[in-house]
């Protein structure tokens, strides 16, 4: 029921509550720790930013649940990019034997391909995640749930078993 | 900001920081007991551990390992214990200590409470017995050596001997010989006479062409037409007698092979018969009093038991110190786990090491009567020396009671694919709680109240070992445990009451594969001085009439044989030479008349082409 619960927060976030920047920074921090390999300093600190910082946590929640799948499939590419960083960028290798010999760094695990290629991806993709999610989040509110609405298979669907899970998800007491 | 983070996150993980830090003691002492005890098999307990945390590291005022042997008894104590390590590499998972202080080590202190607990059985380690350690390995070849000498061997009280019926008794490997140097003798005499009957049919064909060369008149041969057959003729013979001559160059060489066989195996008459004497003596039990034999009957034993002792602690270093390379294997990532890449480290640290630990502390004071002091450092002690590229080494200097001094000095090399350990010890006027001497049954004897000082080098470079020691006993007393049962023994208990001071030299090494050992005292030397100044004569009498009983015995086959073998070489020799003089002579004289032929053709052209010339210009 945890991840229902999560669920739910997050259609009912998406209708109204929480502003949408609060829900797309919740969303992009978890696109990061969803991205990236548990167990590491940065990991560590998105989780205190996380904690800190008033985002929401069910769109963060949702986001490291979507993500770590997408990451699951994407690893052979986050090996592949993080090879390429960490042995063929011959302008980083100065920062990068720095960083090693540094004594917190290798916490980071910043050596390790698939850590390396997965954290500059999530990074990569935080800006546009965050812009994205909030002017969704904005679009949703104002138009798209009332246009969904209006389309014939939304009312079909509307009647439909799977949208009486939906609502029955939706409205769940927490 | 969150409130409620404060009030859920923070609060509890400062409250949770304040646990670690009142409990971290215990659990870090607990922890290492727990450790310590699985490693040892006995209890292990620290008393007063405290751990700080800036600079990190951690003391205690006291720990006592129990003896897995004897719960009654401490392996070691330690009073107090210092060091700090390098929270940097801490970060890393590595534990660095650069300088670990040991005060006050003892060795077997009693304990108060029993420190045996359950033991789980023993895995089989490298360094166990049975496996391929040294000790198993040299245990075998120094048993097997020490008993090379049975006590039986030193029977002197035989010497009243019939030598006649030992000589009878003996299987005279002499004789057998000789009967074989006669058969091979006859047989090749046969072969020869064969081959010299070939030549002898030869030599009718050098004789017809011997006839065919001097027939040859060169001043009768006036064309140049003649003086060419008879060359050809001539070199027809030089070929033919070549071809001869060949065909007696092998058989020489073979008859010449026979003869240094049969000369060679004449040589080892002497060998064998002192080998015989060997063994003669061996029956009528005569000693030999310059061998080592006594000394490994009397300090063998003690030598072997304490050198497996000592092996022991070199299979402890070979099984514990161990290789490794820092070079990780390739794999393919498994999936979410990414590979690790390495870059240049400024300076790379292994898993563990103590860069520096200084030692001091000795025996108990309190239960030993001759208390040892001892200080010294064990430098870099590392899981990894391909990491440090520094071997771990160990200095110790002590001093016992009296005033007496001891050095220690090893090294374990492990920088490099083949491990290498050297070992050198010095030890001055020690005490010997005991030393025994001799075997059961023969010359059971304690030395008592010896001290020994002795200098040991050991070097063991991969799978070879050399040890090398000396050591001298002095200020003994030495108690038998019987009255002498031979005149050997009553010689050998004279000589240990009148001496008092000995030198063991011994040397155990594989380095040809197989253990070796070689143990050696003066005591040799004295033992058989005082056997020879009291039985020299008799001996002497005894060993010249066995002596010359076995030489009577077979003088007679061995004048005969020698003298066989002596005339067929020297007649096949003779004949040898006779027909290659022969040969010579007949190459001689047909190379002679090809000279002259040559010359006479060169004669007869000049006077042709000279005719030629007055017939042009008379024209």
């Amino acid at each position: 029921m945890f991840y229902l619960k999560f669920i739910r927060d997050f259609v009912n976030i998406l209708r109204a509550g929480q502003t949408p920047a609060q829900v797309a920074g919740g969303f992009a921090l978890g696109t990061i720790l969803g991205l990236s390999p548990m167990l590491t300093l940065q990991g560590a600190l998105i989780w205190l930013i996380l904690l800190v910082l008033d985002v929401n946590f069910s769109a963060a929640g949702v986001a490291m649940t979507l993500f770590s799948l997408l990451a699951f499939l994407l690893d052979p590419l986050f090996h592949r990019l993080g090879y390429q960083i960490l042995v063929n960028v011959d302008a980083l290798k100065g920062v990068w034997t720095w960083l090693y010999n540094a004594p917190v760094a290798p916490l980071t695990r910043f050596n390790n391909t698939v850590v390396m290629g997965s954290f500059v991806v999530a990074l990569l993709l935080f800006v546009p995640v965050y812009a994205g999610m909030k002017h969704f989040v904005v679009a949703y509110r104002t138009h798209i749930h009332s246009r969904l609405e209006k389309w014939k298979i939304y009312q079909v669907l509307d009647r439909s078993k799977l949208l009486g899970w939906y609502r029955r998800i939706r409205d769940l007491k927490g | 900001m969150r409130k409620k983070f404060v009030f859920f996150v923070l609060i509890p993980a400062v409250v949770l920081c304040l646990v670690v830090y009142f409990f971290v003691d215990t659990w870090v002492r607990l922890g290492l007991e727990a450790g310590g005890e699985a490693a040892v098999g006995a209890k292990v307990e620290i008393e007063g551990l405290h751990v700080s945390l800036s600079p990190l590291g951690m003391r205690w005022t006291r720990a006592q390992v129990a003896d897995p042997h004897d719960g009654w008894r401490n392996l070691f104590e330690t009073r107090n214990v210092r060091f700090a390590m390098d929270f940097g590499q801490l970060l890393r998972s590595k534990y660095i200590i650069r300088t670990m202080e040991i005060d006050e080590l003892i060795l077997g202190t009693k304990r108060t409470t029993d420190g045996s607990i359950a033991r789980k059985p023993e895995r089989a380690s490298a360094g166990s017995p049975g496996g391929s350690s040294f000790t198993a390995q040299a245990q075998g070849a120094l048993e097997k050596t020490n008993e090379k000498a049975p006590p039986a061997t030193f029977g002197i009280g035989a010497l009243h001997l019939n030598a006649d019926s030992l000589v009878k008794a003996l299987d005279i490997h002499t004789l057998k010989h000789l009967d074989s140097l006669k058969s091979q003798t006859l047989a090749a005499s046969g072969q020869w006479s064969s081959t010299l009957a070939e030549f002898e049919g030869s030599k009718k064909k050098l004789a017809d062409l011997e006839t065919g060369i001097k027939s040859i008149n060169t001043s009768q041969l006036n064309s140049l037409p003649a003086i060419t057959g008879a060359i050809a003729t001539v070199e027809n013979s030089v070929k033919g007698i070549n071809e001869i001559s060949s065909a007696f160059s092998a058989r020489k060489a073979a008859i010449g092979a026979d003869v240094q066989k049969l000369t060679g195996s004449a040589g080892l008459v002497e060998e064998i018969a002192g080998d015989d004497f060997a063994r003669l003596k061996g029956m009528a039990k005569l000693p030999n009093l310059s061998t080592t034999g006594v000394a490994r009957l009397l300090v063998g034993d003690e030598t072997v038991k304490k050198a497996t002792t000592y092996l022991s602690y070199v299979d402890w270093a070979r099984a514990h110190i161990k290789n490794s390379s820092s070079k990780p294997d390739f794999t393919a990532p498994p999936r979410m786990k990414g590979e690790n890449i390495a870059f240049p480290l400024e300076r790379a640290y292994p898993k563990f090491l103590i860069e520096k630990a200084r030692i001091s502390g000795g025996t108990d004071s309190t239960s030993a009567d001759t208390f040892i002091h001892a200080k010294g450092e064990i430098d870099n002690i590392t899981n990894d020396q391909s990491v440090t590229h520094v071997p771990t080494t160990a200095s110790l200097e002590g001093v016992e009671g009296g005033g007496r001094t001891f050095r220690l000095k090893a090294v374990f090399d492990r920088t490099k694919d083949v491990p290498y350990d050297e070992y050198e010890a010095s030890l001055g006027g020690v005490p010997l709680s005991e030393f025994n001497l001799g075997k059961e049954g023969f010359l059971s004897a304690k030395m008592v109240d010896a001290r020994m000082s002795s200098s040991v080098k050991v070097t063991v470079p991969g799978s070879a070992f050399d040890a090398s020691a000396r050591s001298t006993l002095s200020g003994f007393r030495v108690a038998f445990a019987a009255e002498p049962k031979s005149m050997l023994e009553k010689i050998i208990q004279d000589v240990l009451r009148d001496i008092n001071e000995f030198e063991i030299t011994f040397r155990l090494w594989n380095t040809g594969g197989n253990f070796d050992l070689a143990l050696s005292t003066d005591l040799d030397t004295k033992i058989a001085e005082r056997a020879t100044a009291e039985l020299g004569a008799e001996f002497a009498k005894a060993q010249n009439e066995l002596k010359s009983k076995l030489d009577a015995a077979i003088a007679g086959k061995k004048a005969e044989v020698m003298k066989l073998v002596g005339e067929k070489t020297a007649d096949v020799q003779k004949q040898l030479g006779a027909y290659q003089s022969l040969l010579n002579d007949k190459l001689s004289l047909a190379d002679a008349k090809k000279k002259e032929l040559t010359d006479r053709m060169d004669k007869e052209k000049n006077t042709k082409v000279n005719d030629a010339l007055k017939g042009l210009f008379k024209k």
